[in-house]
């Protein structure tokens, strides 16, 4: 590493872009623990999870800076954020479509009124598993 | 619903930057928003979360992609499916005082990205409400729309 002036702080700002991604990874995952459902996580943890790599990425390209690095950090960032998204989108339709329904906090499910088996329950009222069984 | 701070008459590039600086700015609010929720007490937190079928303006695949990524990507609020024959998004969101809260905030965000994506924009205006879809019909709403 040189001990430049601008070398000493893109050092420093990398080290902090590593702390906040790594900071991010561990709320997402306190945030897997405590949300109640499927859709909650998918949607608070998948793109902070996301972020948080993206964040170390660029940290580290900020410590070891040359051309070639910042066209690799632009292509893993992209990737990651590109895949973490498709990824959650992903899961939240799958788990829909095999009944894992929303928590009972949520209060409007719009989506439940285009299902199948749905039995006319007004789509404004509380999502209850029980208008799934019938 | 027309957005007065960024008007389809402005210029095109303006339009983009506009974009993409007011995405950057909301997807780190997010951030803040779900980082402090998620450390909050689990007796004392906020979520209220919803899944509202949002009618959408977007009309080619890449405004549909789009628009759902985007949204997928800003945290709490989720794309679970959409409806290209009903032009509908089913949104999931995390922080939605009311669906309309969050039909809004999801129409401002695709508003925002048609007027960026497109040169012309075009009429953006569809109604909040959800149109009423499938067999097993809920109450008619106001606002249904033509498929």
């Amino acid at each position: 590493m040189d001990y430049t002036t601008l070398g000493l702080v893109m050092h420093t700002i990398g080290l902090v872009c590593i702390f906040l991604g790594i900071a991010t990874i561990i709320v997402a995952g306190i945030g897997l623990f405590k949300l109640p459902d499927l859709y909650l996580r998918a949607s608070a943890v998948g793109t902070s999870a996301g972020l948080g790599v993206a964040s170390i990425v660029i940290g580290a390209l900020l410590i070891d800076f040359t051309w070639l690095n910042l066209l690799k950090a632009l292509l893993a960032v992209v990737a990651q954020l590109l895949t973490s998204t498709v990824g959650s989108m992903a899961i939240a339709r799958a788990g829909y479509l095999n009944n894992s329904l929303p928590a009972p906090i949520t209060h409007t499910d719009e989506l439940l009124t285009t299902r199948g088996d749905y039995t006319g329950q007004s789509a404004e009222t509380t999502a209850d598993p029980e208008a799934e069984s019938q | 619903m027309p957005s007065h701070r960024n008007p389809s008459s402005a210029p095109w590039i303006w339009r983009i930057l506009s974009f993409l600086f007011w995405y950057a700015k909301e997807f780190f609010l997010a951030n803040l928003r779900v980082t402090i929720d998620v450390l909050r007490p689990t007796r004392r937190m906020k979520a209220n979360p919803a899944i509202a079928a949002v009618p959408a303006a977007s009309v080619s695949d890449a405004e549909w992609t789009l628009i759902s990524a985007l949204i997928t990507l800003t945290p709490g609020t989720l794309t679970i499916t959409i409806s290209k024959e009903h032009r509908v998004l089913y949104v999931h969101g995390m922080f939605a005082e009311t669906r309309d809260a969050l039909a809004e905030e999801i129409q401002e965000m695709e508003n925002r990205l048609l007027r960026a994506m497109r040169r012309t924009p075009g009429d953006l205006s569809r109604p909040l409400q959800a149109p009423v879809i499938g067999a097993g019909n809920t109450p008619a709403e106001e606002g249904g729309e033509q498929p």
